[in-house]
C-alpha cells in the first residue's frame, strides 16, 4: 500500500492544459486564491470534498491508464500487476480459465485458493469464476474481500438481499465492504465490457461507492468508463447518473478534459453533459480546445458557488445538475453543494445587503455577483470598501467599471 | 393565462370550439388558471396544443391498458421487425420501415416490448403526434427515431424541460425524484409521469395513480435507513407544441 492523493492520477496522466491560472479554493470555508494547473484544481478544490487523501492500492495507480489509448495497453498492465489468474486469462478464453481453476482445485486446492485470494488479482477473474465458486462450494475459503464481492454479485443478480455472516464485526465490515467494493470497481474497470452482467455489477459497485460511502476518489474511474462505453456504444446512463450524484462540482473537470479528445464522440458527449454551462456550444469553427478554455474560466469563477440540483437526463432533455448561487458569489461566500446555502457566517450588514440583493432582477444580480467576485479576487481592500456601499451605489460603480473595461 | 396576439382568452371562447365535458376543456381551463402565460399567434395554434395534449393523455391510458412491461435499459426488448435494439438498450428505427408503423406497432404488439419509464413517455409523445399529424407528414418529419431517454431526441419534437412550474397542465410530463434510492435499484431513481388531468398520473412501471401513491412506490425502493422522501419536482417536460403546430398547418394550407 502507498499513501497517495489519488486526484493527481485522475485522468490517464494526460493533463488537460499546461497553462496556469488563479483558482479559488475553500480552505476552512474561507476564500483564497493560488496558482495551479488543471490537475491541482481538482486536488485543491477537493478540500471541499473532505477526502483529499486516501490509501491507494497499486491497482488504483494503474487505473489512471484505463481506457487511455496513449498509455500502456491493459494486457501488458495485467501481466505485470494482476494476479496469476489474470495472467492465465490473457492467453485463455473464459471457459478454459474455469476448467483450469476446476482442475487446480482438484489437484492442488491450497494453490488454487491462494491464487484466487491473491491481493493483486483483478475483480474480472473473480467474476468469471463466480459460478465455479458456487459449484465447488469454496466460499468459506475465500478472503474477506472476495466474500464481500461474491455476496454483492449475488445480491445484484438475484435482486434480493439476504443477511450474510462473513465473520467480522459490523465496524470492520463497513471498512472491509468499502475497500472490497472499491476493488470491484477499480480493478474491474480493466475488464469493462466483459459482458452485460459484468458491466451491471460494475455500475452497481460505482453506485454503492458514491451513494453509500460518498467516495469521490473513484470519480476519475467512473468518468473514464463513461467515455469508453460511449465510444463503444455501450450502456453508460447509470454511470452518468452516479457521476453527478456524487455532488462534486470539481469533478466536472474530468468531463471537460474530453473537449480536447481526438475523438468526435468524446467531444459530443462532453458537450451533452456540460451544456448547462453558459456559452458551452458546438458552434462551427469553435475548437474543442477553445471550449475547454471557456470551461476553465467558468469553473474558476464559479466552483465555490455551485450547488447540486439533482436534475438528470432521466428527467430532462436539458438538465442543469449544478447551479450558481448568485447570492453567495455576490458576498464571496462558499456554499454547501448539497443545499445551496451559504456555509460561512454572515453578519447583520450582509444579511441586509442580501435582502436588498434578492429583490433585484436577474440581470442586475448576475452583473453584481460577477463584479463582486472579480473585485474580491483582484483587490480585497477595495472590495471591502465597495461592499459597504448601498446596493444602488454598488450597481452604479459596477456599471461604471464595466464601461471602462 | 392564455394570450393570442396580446389578447387574453376566456374559457368560454374556447368552450365553443371543443366538445363539452371533454378532456380538451380541462386542458384549456388549467391553462387559463395557470400562473404562467401561454402565448399564441392564432386560435388554431392554441387548439392544436389543446388537442395534442388530449392525445398525449389518451396515448398514456392506451399504453397502460396494453400493459407495456417495465424493464431496465439492459433488459429492454423490442419488435425486431421495426426496431434495432442498440447495445445501450435503446430502440433505433430500422431503415426500411415507416416511422408511423413502427410507433403504432408498440401499441399493436405491446407484448413484444419492454423498457424504462423515460422511453415509455417518449413513445407516448410520438403516438400522440402520429394520431394528430398525417402519416405522410409524420413519416417525413421523423425518419430517424431513437427511443431511449431525454438525452437523445429528435429536435423536431421540440421537447423542452421547463423550470419553476408551479402547476402542471394535463399532458405535461412531470418528474418524481427519489433522492435516496437504493443504489442497487437505480431504475427507481425517479419516475417520469404524464399528468392525466383528473388528479392522476401515468408512470410506466407504476401505472395510473395519484402523486401520493407514486411517492409511496418510490419510497419503498429507497436505501436502508433513508430519511428523505421522494418528491415531485417543479419542472415539466413538454413537446414543442407551437413548432409542431406550424408544421401541421404548413402541410394543410
Amino acid at each position: 500500500m502507498m499513501l497517495l492523493n489519488t486526484y493527481p492520477y485522475t485522468h490517464y496522466g494526460c493533463p488537460m492544459g499546461s497553462s496556469y491560472f488563479n483558482i479559488p479554493c475553500a480552505m476552512s470555508n474561507k476564500m483564497c486564491y493560488f496558482q495551479n494547473n488543471m490537475f491541482n484544481v481538482y486536488r485543491a478544490s477537493s478540500y471541499r470534498a473532505y477526502m483529499p487523501i486516501c490509501f491507494a492500492e497499486e491497482s488504483d495507480i494503474l487505473q489512471s491508464e484505463v481506457g487511455d489509448a496513449c498509455c500502456k495497453n491493459t494486457i501488458s498492465a495485467r501481466n505485470t500487476i494482476g494476479g496469476e489468474l489474470d495472467n492465465i486469462r490473457t492467453t485463455q478464453d473464459t471457459e478454459h480459465v474455469k476448467e483450469i481453476f476446476n482442475d487446480m482445485i482438484k489437484n492442488d486446492k491450497v494453490k488454487a485458493l491462494s491464487l484466487i485470494n491473491e491481493d493483486s488479482m483483478l475483480f474480472g477473474s473473480l467474476f468469471i469464476l463466480y459460478s465455479e465458486i458456487e459449484k465447488l462450494n469454496i466460499f468459506e475459503h475465500l478472503n474477506l474481500r472476495n466474500k464481500i464481492a461474491i455476496n454483492i454479485i449475488k445480491e445484484i443478480l438475484s435482486g434480493s438481499s439476504e443477511l450474510s455472516d462473513i465473520g467480522c464485526s459490523p465496524c470492520n465490515y463497513l471498512e472491509a465492504a468499502h475497500s472490497g467494493i472499491r476493488w470491484m470497481l477499480v480493478s474491474g474497470a480493466y475488464d469493462d465490457g466483459l459482458d452485460d452482467t459484468f458491466d451491471k455489477v460494475i455500475d452497481s459497485a460505482a453506485s454503492l461507492l458514491v451513494k453509500v460511502y460518498s467516495d469521490k476518489t473513484v470519480l476519475p474511474v467512473i468518468a473514464d468508463l463513461i467515455f469508453k462505453r460511449n465510444i463503444k456504444g455501450l450502456f453508460h446512463n447509470d454511470l452518468v447518473w452516479v457521476f453527478f450524484e456524487a455532488q462534486s462540482p470539481e469533478s466536472l473537470i474530468l468531463l471537460a478534459e474530453h473537449f480536447k479528445s481526438p475523438y468526435a464522440a468524446d467531444i459530443e458527449l462532453a458537450y451533452k453533459l456540460l451544456r448547462f454551462i453558459p456559452n458551452i456550444s458546438r458552434r462551427i469553427g469553435i475548437s474543442g480546445a477553445e471550449i475547454a478554455k471557456h470551461f476553465n474560466n467558468w469553473i474558476e469563477d464559479n466552483i465555490l458557488f455551485l450547488y447540486y440540483t439533482g436534475e438528470s437526463f432521466q428527467q430532462s432533455i436539458n438538465p442543469t445538475p449544478y447551479r450558481i448561487s448568485l447570492e453567495a458569489k455576490y458576498l464571496c461566500k462558499v456554499v454547501s453543494v448539497d443545499t445551496g446555502n451559504i456555509i460561512e457566517s454572515i453578519d447583520e450588514e450582509q444579511y441586509k445587503l442580501l435582502k436588498e440583493y434578492s429583490e433585484l432582477d436577474t440581470d442586475n444580480k448576475s452583473m453584481l455577483s460577477s463584479f463582486s467576485y472579480d473585485m474580491h479576487k483582484k483587490n480585497l481592500k477595495y472590495w471591502n470598501k465597495w461592499i459597504r456601499y448601498s446596493i444602488a451605489e454598488q450597481i452604479a460603480i459596477a456599471e461604471m467599471e464595466g464601461e471602462h473595461d | 393565462m392564455i394570450k393570442i396576439l396580446g389578447n387574453i382568452i376566456s374559457l368560454n371562447s374556447i368552450a365553443e370550439k371543443v366538445p363539452a365535458n371533454s378532456i380538451e376543456l380541462v386542458v384549456a381551463s388549467r391553462m387559463i388558471s395557470n400562473n404562467n402565460t401561454f402565448y399564441y399567434s392564432n386560435i388554431n395554434e392554441l387548439l392544436f396544443e389543446i388537442d395534442l395534449r388530449s392525445r398525449i393523455i389518451y396515448a398514456s391510458r392506451e399504453l397502460n391498458k396494453n400493459k407495456l412491461v417495465f424493464s431496465t435499459f439492459r433488459e429492454s426488448r423490442c419488435n425486431p421487425m421495426f426496431w434495432k435494439r442498440t447495445e445501450e438498450g435503446g430502440f433505433l428505427l430500422k431503415n426500411d420501415v415507416m416511422p408511423s408503423a413502427a410507433i403504432n406497432d408498440i401499441y399493436n404488439n405491446t407484448y413484444m416490448y419492454r423498457t424504462e419509464c423515460a422511453t415509455a413517455i417518449i413513445i407516448v409523445f410520438y403516438r400522440a403526434i402520429v394520431k394528430k399529424l398525417s402519416e405522410y407528414r409524420f413519416n417525413k418529419m421523423f425518419s430517424n427515431i431513437y427511443l431511449m431517454n431525454w438525452k437523445q431526441l429528435d429536435s423536431d419534437l421540440g421537447v423542452r424541460t421547463h423550470s419553476n412550474v408551479l402547476a402542471s397542465i394535463p399532458g405535461d410530463c412531470m418528474y418524481f425524484k427519489n433522492p435516496e434510492v437504493d443504489p442497487l435499484k437505480m431504475e427507481w431513481q425517479g419516475e417520469n409521469a404524464i399528468d392525466l388531468g383528473d388528479g392522476t398520473y401515468y408512470g410506466h412501471g407504476i401505472g395510473i395513480t395519484t402523486a401520493d401513491r407514486i411517492i409511496d412506490a418510490l419510497n419503498s425502493k429507497r436505501k436502508a435507513g433513508a430519511t428523505k422522501s421522494a418528491y415531485l419536482l417543479d419542472t415539466a417536460t413538454r413537446l414543442g407544441f407551437r413548432h409542431l403546430a406550424e408544421l401541421h398547418y404548413l402541410e394543410r394550407y
